[in-house]
């Protein structure tokens, strides 16, 4: 085979190759102008949207699923030997019936306290300091407090 | 609960109203781009189909080549000494990544079987010409990209050489190696 004739023969090749596309077979393309018009501009906008939507999904349920507050606990007192009847609440460890229960069963790890201080008959001796103050008591502090004597004065006749 | 949307729209009308006058209602020329777009699509498709084969894939090279086109250098063109031969380039440059892109597709990808060719193809292209074909399938892409311009386009070796930005001398010995296997192959057949 000549050159010529394999020129000849790869002109005529791709020419028939190339005729077999026509303008009919192209599928619509929109004139490259209008086209990146529309992708560039016309949806700047969606990020902007896309963000603002997730910023109000994320608020909104942090808002409703966000656990309750805890009820406030006041601090608890350091339990010191010397006044171990200050305290008054029933979780401390000289209760007496936490002491009558803990007598026979008390852990080997724990040394028992003294049962002087265990014994009920220390609770008439707390008596006191967890009432409320008397009257003496308040008229013996160096600054009464007129108004709460007052109120107390004028709601015990109204009620009754 | 999202306000955005209707927004831009308004906004994007407002610009342009404030840009352009309404009371003018010329039409505006077509831009250059548009115009080049209708007169040249149908040629670079075609040159794109010699290079990879296949139509859908053309029309994707071709179009991709319009819109850089015009996000780089806008509708006028100005700038551009040539743009026929800027659109050749870049072509030849798309359907060369495509080809690159499928032969990476194929190292990794089970082989699919060869569509068969339309009824419009196997009357219009005769079986020396489907031989032609299949010849040039198996050069090079640099080959084939030289075969086509010189054979199809009628591009001379300079033009050939400025539009895939290779020397003179690379395209003539392309081209002598690639008639050499042409030879070689459909002389056996």
């Amino acid at each position: 085979m000549t050159d010529n004739d394999l020129e000849r023969r790869l002109r005529a090749a791709l020419s028939a190759r190339a005729t077999t596309v026509t303008s009919r077979d192209l599928r619509y393309e929109p004139v490259p102008s209008r086209a990146a018009d529309r992708s560039t501009t016309a949806r700047w906008w969606l990020p902007l949207a896309a963000g603002l939507a997730a910023a109000t999904v994320s608020i909104t349920a942090f808002a409703l699923l966000r656990p309750a507050e805890p009820t406030p606990m006041p601090p608890a007192s350091p339990a010191s030997p010397a006044a171990p009847d200050s305290s008054g609440s029933p979780a401390a460890p000289a209760s007496p019936t936490s002491t009558a229960t803990s007598g026979s069963a008390t852990s080997p790890a724990r040394p028992a306290l003294p049962t002087s201080r265990l014994s009920p008959t220390s609770i008439p001796e707390r008596g006191p300091s967890v009432t409320p103050p008397t009257p003496e008591r308040s008229s013996s502090t160096a600054e009464p407090q007129p108004t709460a004597s007052e109120a107390g004065r004028t709601v015990t006749p109204t009620t009754r | 609960m999202i306000f955005v949307l209707p927004i831009p729209l308004s906004l994007l009308r407002w610009r342009r109203g404030a840009s352009a006058s309404p009371v003018v209602t010329a039409v505006p020329a077509a831009p250059a781009i548009d115009e080049l777009y209708r007169e040249r699509r149908l040629p670079l498709v075609r040159l794109a189909v010699l290079m990879v084969d296949d139509l859908p894939t053309a029309e994707d090279i071709v179009q991709d080549v319009f819109t850089r086109l015009y996000r780089r250098h806008g509708t006028g063109l100005g700038d551009i000494a040539d743009p026929n031969a800027y659109l050749v380039s870049a072509v030849m440059n798309a359907a060369r990544s495509a080809l690159r892109w499928r032969r990476i597709a194929r190292a990794y990808l089970p082989p699919r079987p060869d569509p068969a060719p339309a009824a419009e193809d196997e009357a219009l292209l005769g079986a020396g010409d489907r031989e032609v074909i299949r010849a040039l399938g198996r050069l090079t892409t640099r080959q084939r990209q030289v075969m086509v311009l010189r054979y199809w386009s009628g591009f001379s070796e300079r033009e050939i050489a400025g539009a895939l930005r290779i020397t003179t001398g690379t395209v003539k010995s392309t081209a002598h190696r690639a008639l050499t296997l042409l030879r070689a192959q459909l002389g056996e057949q």
